[in-house]
């Protein structure tokens, strides 16, 4: 961790809440800016965020929590250019993640390629964000390892990979260490518990380095020990400058946060 | 990376792709299969087509034939083009085998031994010619008899079989060239050879008359006679596990007789039928059944006399030209046979109205309707249907296999359906729409490429082994034959794969599983990635 990451960690967190502060605004890595999201159900259009305003620095580490169905989640995967809003724009380092509002498509293009907007929300998905799911998401087919050097083998492309895979294999290792699972490399996920599953998926989220680490419910699907075990790992990546953006309803687990901030009716309030 | 990585573990741990892979290895294997047996089939037939008739043919379809053949080959026997040409009659006649009482319809060949062996591949059609290089002939002729000679010096002499020479030298000379005995008949024959083996003797191949009275020496014996070659199965008759017998013992060198229906200038029958005798010369075995059953071949001169074909000199003294039913041409090599055929008609019909010859208006006819075709185009009426066939059971193969290709689609887009999650998963860590396609893409390439190699591996095993299966079927019960050579000409199922056949039926596996793979790539790489982690 380089020291100007150290100094930005340890700064104040200035979370914008509910509306875009100037100064908040201002020096924020991530931010979310009037975001709208509306599912359809049937015939009945259910919005589940409404103009959402969030501002997140390096470093920090926040927390959203809300009741299920809230957008929690929805709120997550749009900061982590997984869901395209209907309204409002995501930046990244002040870069804009998606496309202007009338040229969004809603709907993933078979051929992502051939769009430019696509391809920069593969490409920060891809090195800026890391993501861990509820239910951890490991590929049942591979092993520890494999789960962890996939995403290397996606970041790092075929004419590279030969290169590139001595490296990405002690990344790899290095990483799974860390979580304290060196002694399961080749177990498959079915053969682990679910707090060592939770493990890998860090592991998973955190290789390639991202930026920010996006959790949604990290600890939902865990007993008391394994949460504690887990939000002991994001302490510490906390501590190390990792900026972080959890989704939880544990106000035990949102109280490891620097801030906590409350989704109700589709908006961002503080706590 | 990830994309072959994924799809090569996907193609070991999801099980529901071994029956993708066996559906496509069945389909891959029954389309070579059929693509062989009727490629071999037509393969076969040109190339039998091709050493009974050479290169081209004149011919006008007349049962009497056309005049002036000496003449057209001299004259075209000086083109580049044209390395040698020989002239063919074709009859019918009535043989019979006087000693078994066998009497069969046959359609009588004329040919030139000396030339027909180099326009075309009779000689090797020949049985004792290959086991007794140089002694099969159609003219005058005594019976070859199976002595006994002593062998040995001393007080170690010993009496052995023994052939009249040439026979015996020219059969050392095969044994030395390493030419093995293939004979297929009588199987009490092959046990009294094996005895003859079992006491260190090496039989003579073929069928021999033995010794008649004291003198027990090899000679030759009886009145000499024209030599006639005969059709395998007319000969003997095939048994249902595919070995011949013969029709009682008929050695060579026993009398025949053919009995000929001679025919006027206008082609008519003239006068009385003829008969005459000659000796059994060898066996015809071309493999092709129609003319092993039905063939006799005797020398050209002797039948167009008894035809009364040949030149004569009509009562007012003019010249009634000789007359023959086809010239069989070998084309040098490097020409092109089409070119030729087609050189050698425009002149054919020059030739007719060039006044060099007297011929009075029947001849001219004759001569003037002469064509001359490539051994191609001259057994069009049979290799034609046989390719149209051919293609036909390609598509209805393709049609089936079809069903292999919609197996597929089902199965991988079962499995991306599966995978909904493991896309949401790779689509989060920034796996492009198009890459994860382009995994299932992979994965139906993968199915195609592992099954069309084993079909090909099986299709050609099960080919190289059509026959091996066909008599072990044919061992558990005769009416398990499937290929009837009386029907399909050929005595043995044509067991060669081409391996460009080969080639092609794998790749047309891994285009066609690629192919089926598009629908589920598709609807992989449309799905959104949270609904994708989102789904149940």
């Amino acid at each position: 961790m380089s020291d100007a990451r150290q100094r930005e960690a340890g700064a104040t967190a200035a979370a914008v809440v509910g509306g875009t502060s100037a100064d908040g605004a201002r020096g924020a890595f991530l931010r979310a800016e009037g975001v709208s999201r509306t599912y359809r159900l049937g015939r009945v259009e259910v919005p589940v965020l409404r103009r959402a305003d969030l501002s997140v620095r390096r470093g920090e580490f926040a927390a959203i929590m809300g009741k299920s169905g809230s957008g929690k989640s929805t709120l997550l995967h749009v900061l982590g250019a997984l869901d395209e809003p209907q309204e409002g724009q995501v930046l990244v380092d002040g870069e804009p993640v998606y496309a202007p509002v009338g040229r969004r498509s809603y709907r993933a293009r078979a051929l992502d390629v051939l769009s430019v907007h696509e391809r920069r929300r593969n490409r920060l998905r891809r090195n800026t964000f890391g993501f861990v799911f509820q239910f951890y998401h490991l590929l049942p087919e591979l092993t520890v390892f494999e789960n962890v050097l996939v995403t290397e083998m996606v970041r790092t492309g075929v004419l590279r990979w030969p290169t590139a895979r001595g490296e990405a294999r002690r990344r790899v290792a290095a990483e799974l260490e860390r979580v304290g699972l060196s002694h399961r490399l080749s177990h498959r996920p079915n053969e682990l518990s679910g707090g060592e599953r939770q493990r890998v998926a860090i592991a998973r989220a955190l290789v390639h380095r991202p930026s920010v680490l996006l959790a949604d419910e990290p600890t939902g699907n865990l007993d008391a020990t394994s949460g504690a075990a887990i939000m002991a790992i994001f302490q510490a990546l906390h501590a190390a400058g990792q900026t972080i953006v959890m989704v939880t309803h544990d106000a035990t687990v949102a109280a490891c946060a620097d801030r906590v901030l409350h989704l109700d009716d589709g908006r961002l309030a503080a706590k | 990376m990830y994309k072959l990585f994924l799809t090569l573990r996907y193609l070991r741990k999801r099980r529901i792709a071994y029956a993708a892979v066996g559906a496509v290895t069945l389909c891959a294997a029954m389309v070579l299969i059929v693509m062989s047996v009727l490629g071999g089939f037509v393969q076969e037939m040109k190339a039998k087509a091709r050493a009974l008739l050479g290169d081209v043919i004149l011919d006008n379809r007349s049962y009497h034939g056309f005049p002036l053949y000496e003449e057209l080959i001299a004259e075209i026997s000086t083109w580049p083009e044209i390395q040698r040409a020989t002239p063919v009659l074709y009859s019918w006649g009535l043989l019979r085998f006087p000693q078994i009482e066998q009497t069969a319809t046959v359609r009588v060949v004329g040919v030139r031994l000396e030339d027909v062996y180099e326009v075309n591949g009779f000689r090797r059609s020949l049985y004792y010619e290959q086991h007794y290089p140089g002694t099969t002939s159609l003219g005058p002729q005594k019976q070859a008899i199976l002595g006994v000679a002593e062998e040995g010096t001393g007080g170690a002499l010993s009496a052995v079989p023994r052939l009249p020479e040439p026979l015996h030298s020219a059969n050392e000379r095969a044994r030395a060239a390493g030419v093995r005995d293939t004979d297929e008949y009588d199987r009490e024959w092959t046990s009294f050879r094996k005895s003859l083996e079992k006491d260190g003797i090496t039989p003579y191949p073929g069928v021999f008359a033995l010794p008649d009275g004291m003198d027990d020496s090899p000679r030759w014996e009886g009145e000499e006679h024209p030599g006639l070659v005969i059709g395998r199965d007319i000969v003997g008759v095939r048994q249902p596990e595919g070995r011949y017998r013969r029709l009682g013992f008929y050695p060579r060198g026993y009398v025949v007789t053919l009995t000929l229906l001679p025919t006027t200038e206008a082609g008519d029958i003239s006068g009385q039928p003829i008969k005459r005798a000659f000796r059994y010369a060898d066996d015809s075995r071309t493999g092709v059944h129609d003319i092993d059953s039905n063939y006799v071949y005797c020398e050209f001169a002797l039948l167009q006399r008894l035809l009364q074909m040949d030149e004569a000199q009509r009562e007012d003294g003019s010249r009634v030209p000789g007359r023959c039913s086809q010239i069989q041409i070998k084309i040098a090599p490097g020409h092109d046979p089409a070119k030729a055929a087609e050189r050698l008609s425009k002149f054919v019909a020059d030739f007719a109205y060039s006044g060099r010859f007297a011929l009075n208006i029947s001849e001219r006819e004759l001569l003037r309707r002469t064509r001359a075709e490539t051994w191609e185009q001259s057994q069009r009426h049979v290799i034609a249907p046989i390719e149209k066939e051919r293609v036909l059971m390609q598509i209805v193969m393709g049609i089936i296999s079809l069903v292999a290709v919609l197996l597929v689609l089902c199965i991988l887009y079962m499995i991306v359906l599966q995978k909904t999650r493991d896309v949401g998963v790779l689509k989060s860590v920034g796996a492009s729409s198009t890459g994860v396609g382009a995994i299932f893409v992979m994965y139906g390439a993968a199915v195609g490429a592992v099954g069309g190699l084993l079909g090909a591996a099986l299709g050609w095993t099960f080919m190289v082994n059509i026959n091996e299966i066909q008599e072990f079927l044919i061992s558990i019960h005769p009416g398990m034959r499937v290929w009837d050579f009386s029907v399909y000409a050929f005595d043995r199922i044509p067991s060669r794969v081409e391996p460009v056949d080969a080639v092609g039926v794998f790749v047309a596996s891994i285009l066609a599983c690629t192919g089926g793979s598009f629908a589920a790539a598709w609807r992989a790489a449309r799905m959104e990635p949270v609904e994708a982690l989102r789904y149940e």
